[in-house]
Parts: structure tokens; C-alpha cells; sequence
């Protein structure tokens, strides 16, 4: 089963993530910060990550950064409330941009998009 | 003794003049030296002595007779009376040649007093023009030089000339009649008269074509341009007998003139040109000899007025420059304002969304799991479906605050309009809308922000979509007209409002369910920021044409 990672620092947010991505049938991990979301990456490898921006600590920029210099392979899709991030080129070395929605439509296309492209279950 | 009894009486000097001053002391009293009597009422009165004696007395047949009776028999009274009449007419002789060099001299301190009141008038703030009158006022007034006429070139360095800037001085006869009587009735002192500059009749009719005669700085064969190459005042006391003066002479119509240089510290600032063309004077050397210093102190006024001026309109300059920095500052803060502004909707809209993304999206989940066909379930959708409302109000409210700077680029607008009508064209089929374009081929490449302006352009084909729902025709125009593009976009739809024309382009308006009121008042500023603009026709149930203006700035103008 294909594993989708969840970082965002708002538990709420979480919770809705965890249960709409479950229902497509992926296992789902979550992290609360971009540190736990690397120690995540480490300890388990998920198939595609889901990462916010604008979190305590460490942010969603500097994660990136983190997780470019480890696994490069492992696709990240930006998901945040800001759509100011896009003219930041630091955030051009993720696979997608994401303005949060109610509706995770677009979220969940694109995540069966790239499991598409890598051949991923 | 009995000489002084033979003799006729002494001539009684009010018998030999005739005179019939009886205030006088010596009127009808004989035996008196009147000579000797200082209070005498005959042309001696209040004149010292030794001027009168010498200038009258010593002349007149009272003295002489009286010098003659004087005359003794021996040598040594010969001797004696010969000895004093050589003194006496020596005397006369120095008297004469003292009141001579004391009148020259009192001419000259005369004439350069008034040289220097002349020259202090000039010093002052004023304008160059104002100078320039005051210094051939100077040179033409009664109590100034007094010539008839003055007229004065400046070097144009830059163009090699020596130009005709200003002339003072009656055009004929009959106009100097004029003037001179009024002015000897005004009896104004000089320094008023130069100072009179600005009030009209004060500048003779001769200035304009004096502006027309120029000449060339390196025709050393000309007198003018002599006088200032060689920094000397140079007389033609009868032009037809020096062919160096006829250039001048010819333009200025005059039989004589002087010329004098306007130098200062080396620098050639210009020449004056004087002349009696009315009273026909002749210019002497005596005239000349007082101009020297006149027109060094002229020379220094015209530069210190150039100065004054060119420093006036620096200050001006800076403080222009002053103004521009201050209003820049004031832009500045104000972007730096809009800026924070922008920070803080950003900000404001990541803490409004995150709450929406739950509300909305634990709703689905509801609506997702509850009963189908339950009030519940449709309560949840109700909630999820206003929250996407929200979210994309949001997404078009951060759109507006964000500044609306156009990239340009050289784009074909027809080109552009059939991307947009492209991505419509699925939609159109589905709601039986037919698309009619009539597009101008000959349109020349504009400078836009394609990305933008497609933004537009999409917009106003949606509204005139959603204006439609029974179906209906979209017809797309585009020409150039005065230097405009034009592009219409019309359709067959319900219409506006006369009173909701201007409306519409209001932020949040909206007529219709479930819209943001965003999407024109957005396409509205895009247009304004291309210099273009947004214009509606309507007729309610028939339909509406709205028509986008742009300049045709083609890149060869924009370059240019």
C-alpha cells in the first residue's frame, strides 16, 4: 500500500487529512514539524509527502531543503494557505503547489498522479 | 595836488555801466576804488577778489583810468607800475588756465559722479532683460550720457554671432519729440528712469528688428567685432569714410555711431552701440572718456544679473528636485504601507483559511457519511458549500490587494482572444451558445501583459456565458480605431440594469446567485493599469456589448 506522509503543525488539520486520504486507501503518517516529518522520512520511507509551509520550528521551506539533501526521490507536494509561497523559488523544487481547500480534490488528483507516474500503488 | 585839481573828475563806474543799481554802495558816491569794495552790485558781486579784479575790474576803463593817473615821471614809478601791470597779467593768464582746469575738472568729477550713481542703479537683483534696459537708459538718458540712441549685441558664443539683444532710443524724429518733452516734463531723476523697465512706451519700437541683426564673430573686418576682440571703444565719426562701420551702419541706419566693448575678467560678454541719429551731435572724445569705467561697471551688472538669474533657477531646480524627493518619499511610505498591508491580509488570510479547510472539509465528511436524503446530510453540504463559497471569495479578495503591475510583452491580441474563447468553447456547446468573431486581421502586434489581459478576457466571456442560461450567441469584435484597439465582446443575454452600469464594476457587487462581485471590478484594474479601459452597452432582455479599450502601443513606439 502506498504511504502518504502528513506534515502540518495544526492537529485539527491532521485529523481531516488522516481520514480523507485513509478513505483512498493509503496508509497514512503524520508529523506534527518538520523535524519529526525527518525523522519520519528516515525511519520509513513514505511514498509521497504532504507539506505545509507555515509551521513552529522548523518550516515547511527549510523541511524541504532538509529533505532535498537526503532522498531527492521522494516527492513533495506543497500544501499550504499561502498562494504567495508560488513566486519563491525555493519552493520550485517541490513536485506541486497546493492552496489549501476544503475541497481535497485537487490534493488527492494530485498525489494519484504521481503514484501514476512512479508506478506506486 | 593841483594835478589832482586840473584833472577831469574819475569816471564813476555805475556812469560807465550804466547802472542803475541804487542798493548799490558805490551808486553816486564818488572817490571810491570800486574795485576794492567787495559788496558791489556790478558783476563782481560775491565773486573773490582776485577773480574779479582779474576777470573785470582790471579791464574796465574805471581801473584803467585810474592806473593811467597812477602813472609818475620817474623810472622807479614806471618801474614799479610796469612791474605790477605784468603781474596782473600774468596773474590773468594762470587765473585763467586755473578756472580752465578747475572746470574740466568739475566736468569730469561731475560725470563720474554720476558714472558711479549710474553704475550703483545697476547693482542689484535683477533680472538680465531688466539690466540690459537699465544700462542703455543710462546711456540715452538726459541726465545720464545722453546720446540719442543705444543699442546693444551679445555674444552667442555657441553659435559664433555677436546678436542684436535690445535698443533704446526714439525710431525717428517725430517719436523722439515725443518722448524727450514728456520725459523733460516728468523731470524724473535718472535712477527712477532706469529703474522704470516693464512700463510700456519705455522701449523703442527699434528692439525687435535690432534681434534680427547679427554678426559673425570671426568678421574681423567688422567695427563691432574689433571694438570686442581688441577691448576698445571705438569712435566712426562719419561711417561713408570707413568701410569697417558700413555692416553696422546699414542695419542700424545711422551717419555716425560709437562702439564699446562689454568685457569682463577676459570674458567677452557683448558691444554697445551708441549714436545722435536724431540731433546729428557728433560724439567727441569728451563723451567717450566717462563710457570707460560706465562699461566695465555694465559689463560686471550683466554678469552678476546672468548669475543672479542662473542661480535663481537652480534654487528653483532644487526645489522641484525638493518636491519630486518629498512626493517620492511619500509614494515610497505609501508602498511600504500597502506592502505591510499585503503582509497582513496574507497573514489574515492563512489564519482564516486553515479554519475553513476544517469546517468545510469535516462538512464533506459528513455529508459523505450521513443518510442519503437525510436533513442532516443536506445541512452538511449546506455548510460545505458556503465554506467553498468563502474560499474562493478569499482567493479573489487577495487577488485585488495584490498590486497590478503589467508585464509587457509584444503580443496579437486576436491570438490571445482565441486561447481564451478555447477554453470556453467545451461550455459553450454544452449550453447552446454559438461564438460569431469578426476579427481584424491587420491589427499590429501591442505591448500587454498576456497573462493578465487572458485573465480579462475570460472573465468577460464567463459573465456573458452565465448571462445566457436558455442559450443564445457570444459575438467577439476587435478593430483599431485613433491610435485604440478595440475588442467587444457582446451576447444575447439578460442585460443590465440602466442604474446597475456603473455598479457593476463595484467591488462585491453582484446580480448574480452565488458570484463573488470580483471578477469585473479585477479586469477593470487590469485594463486601467494598461491605460486601457472597460465600457458597457446593455439593453435589458435583448443583451450586452462590452468593449475593452487599449492603446496600440506597438514595441517600435514604446522603443521610441
Amino acid at each position: 500500500m502506498a504511504t502518504v506522509l502528513v506534515v502540518d503543525d495544526d492537529a485539527a488539520l491532521r485529523m481531516l487529512y488522516d481520514e480523507e486520504l485513509s478513505n483512498e486507501g493509503w496508509d497514512v503518517i503524520l508529523a506534527a514539524s518538520g523535524e519529526e516529518a525527518v525523522r519520519s522520512i528516515s525511519a520509513q520511507r513514505p511514498d509521497v509527502i504532504v507539506l505545509d509551509i507555515r509551521m513552529k520550528g522548523i518550516d515547511g521551506l527549510e523541511t524541504l531543503q532538509k529533505i532535498m539533501t537526503g532522498d531527492k526521490s521522494i516527492p513533495v507536494i506543497l500544501n499550504t494557505a499561502y498562494s504567495s509561497y508560488q513566486d519563491d523559488f525555493r519552493t520550485w523544487a517541490a513536485d506541486a503547489y497546493i492552496v489549501k481547500s476544503s475541497d481535497l480534490n485537487e490534493l488527492k488528483t494530485t498525489i494519484r498522479k504521481i503514484f501514476l507516474e512512479k508506478g506506486t500503488g | 595836488m593841483s594835478d589832482e585839481h586840473d584833472r577831469p573828475k574819475l569816471p564813476l563806474c555805475w556812469e560807465v555801466r550804466q547802472c542803475k543799481s541804487t542798493e548799490c554802495p558805490l551808486y553816486e558816491t564818488p572817490g571810491v576804488a570800486c574795485w576794492l569794495v567787495d559788496n558791489a552790485l556790478c558783476e563782481g558781486k560775491g565773486r573773490p577778489f582776485e577773480d574779479r579784479f582779474l576777470m573785470i575790474c582790471s579791464r574796465c576803463p574805471v581801473y584803467l583810468e585810474v592806473r593811467k593817473r597812477a602813472d609818475g615821471r620817474r623810472i622807479a614809478d614806471k618801474t614799479i607800475l610796469a612791474t605790477f601791470d605784468r603781474m596782473v597779467n600774468n596773474l590773468y593768464s594762470y587765473h585763467i588756465s586755473i578756472k580752465e582746469t578747475n572746470r574740466v575738472l568739475e566736468q569730469k568729477v561731475a560725470t563720474l559722479r554720476s558714472v558711479q550713481d549710474v553704475s550703483q542703479a545697476l547693482l542689484g537683483p535683477y533680472k538680465p532683460e531688466q539690466v540690459l534696459y537699465m544700462i542703455l537708459t543710462a546711456l540715452t538718458a538726459g541726465e545720464g550720457f545722453g546720446f540719442n540712441r543705444a543699442f546693444l549685441f551679445l555674444v552667442d558664443a555657441s553659435n559664433g554671432l555677436l546678436a542684436g539683444e535690445i535698443a533704446v532710443g526714439p525710431h525717428d524724429r517725430e517719436e523722439a519729440t515725443r518722448i524727450w518733452g514728456r520725459l523733460s516734463k516728468e523731470k524724473r531723476p535718472l535712477k527712477e528712469l532706469m529703474r522704470a523697465w516693464g512700463e510700456p512706451g519705455r522701449v523703442s519700437r527699434g528692439s525687435e528688428p535690432i534681434r534680427s541683426t547679427k554678426f559673425r564673430l570671426d568678421d574681423h573686418d567688422n567695427v563691432l567685432i574689433q571694438s570686442l576682440m581688441e577691448n576698445r571703444i571705438i569712435n566712426i565719426p562719419d561711417v561713408s569714410a570707413d568701410k569697417r562701420a558700413w555692416d553696422v551702419a546699414g542695419k542700424i541706419e545711422t551717419e555716425a555711431f560709437a562702439a564699446f566693448p562689454l568685457v569682463k575678467d577676459q570674458r567677452r560678454i557683448g558691444v554697445i552701440v551708441v549714436d545722435n541719429f536724431v540731433t546729428r551731435t557728433p560724439i567727441v572724445d569728451e563723451d567717450l572718456d566717462p563710457l570707460a569705467p560706465f562699461t566695465s561697471f555694465a559689463a560686471i551688472a550683466i554678469d552678476a544679473s546672468s548669475l543672479h538669474d542662473r542661480l535663481q533657477r537652480q534654487v528653483a531646480e532644487l526645489d522641484r528636485a525638493h518636491r519630486r524627493l518629498r512626493s517620492q518619499r511619500q509614494v515610497i511610505a505609501r508602498s511600504q504601507q500597502l506592502a505591510e498591508m499585503g503582509r497582513l491580509t496574507a497573514d489574515l488570510a492563512h489564519e482564516i483559511r486553515n479554519p475553513m479547510t476544517l469546517i468545510g472539509g469535516f462538512a464533506r465528511i459528513l455529508a459523505r457519511k450521513l443518510p442519503k436524503g437525510s436533513d442532516v446530510r443536506k445541512k452538511a453540504q449546506v455548510i460545505a458549500s458556503e465554506i467553498a463559497r468563502l474560499e474562493e471569495l478569499l482567493t479573489d479578495a487577495l487577488r485585488m490587494t495584490k498590486e497590478v503591475k503589467p508585464q509587457s510583452e509584444p503580443e496579437d491580441i486576436n491570438f490571445l482572444l482565441m486561447e481564451a474563447l478555447n477554453l470556453i468553447s467545451s461550455e459553450c456547446r454544452k449550453k447552446s451558445i454559438k461564438i460569431v468573431k469578426d476579427l481584424d486581421d491587420s491589427l499590429p502586434q501591442i505591448l500587454i501583459d498576456r497573462h493578465k489581459l487572458k485573465e480579462v478576457l475570460i472573465n468577460l466571456l464567463q459573465n456573458a456565458m452565465q448571462s445566457m442560461p436558455e442559450g443564445g450567441v457570444i459575438t467577439v469584435v476587435t478593430a483599431g480605431r485613433d491610435g485604440n484597439l478595440l475588442l467587444s465582446i457582446s451576447d444575447t443575454g439578460v442585460g443590465v440594469q440602466e442604474n446597475e452600469k456603473e455598479m457593476i464594476f463595484n467591488p462585491f457587487y453582484t446580480s448574480r446567485p452565488g458570484g463573488t462581485g470580483l471578477g469585473l471590478p479585477l479586469a477593470n484594474r487590469i485594463v486601467e493599469a494598461m491605460s486601457g479601459s472597460i465600457s458597457v452597452e446593455s439593453k435589458v432582455g435583448h443583451g450586452s456589448t462590452f468593449t475593452l479599450r487599449l492603446p496600440l502601443r506597438t514595441a517600435a513606439q514604446e522603443k521610441h
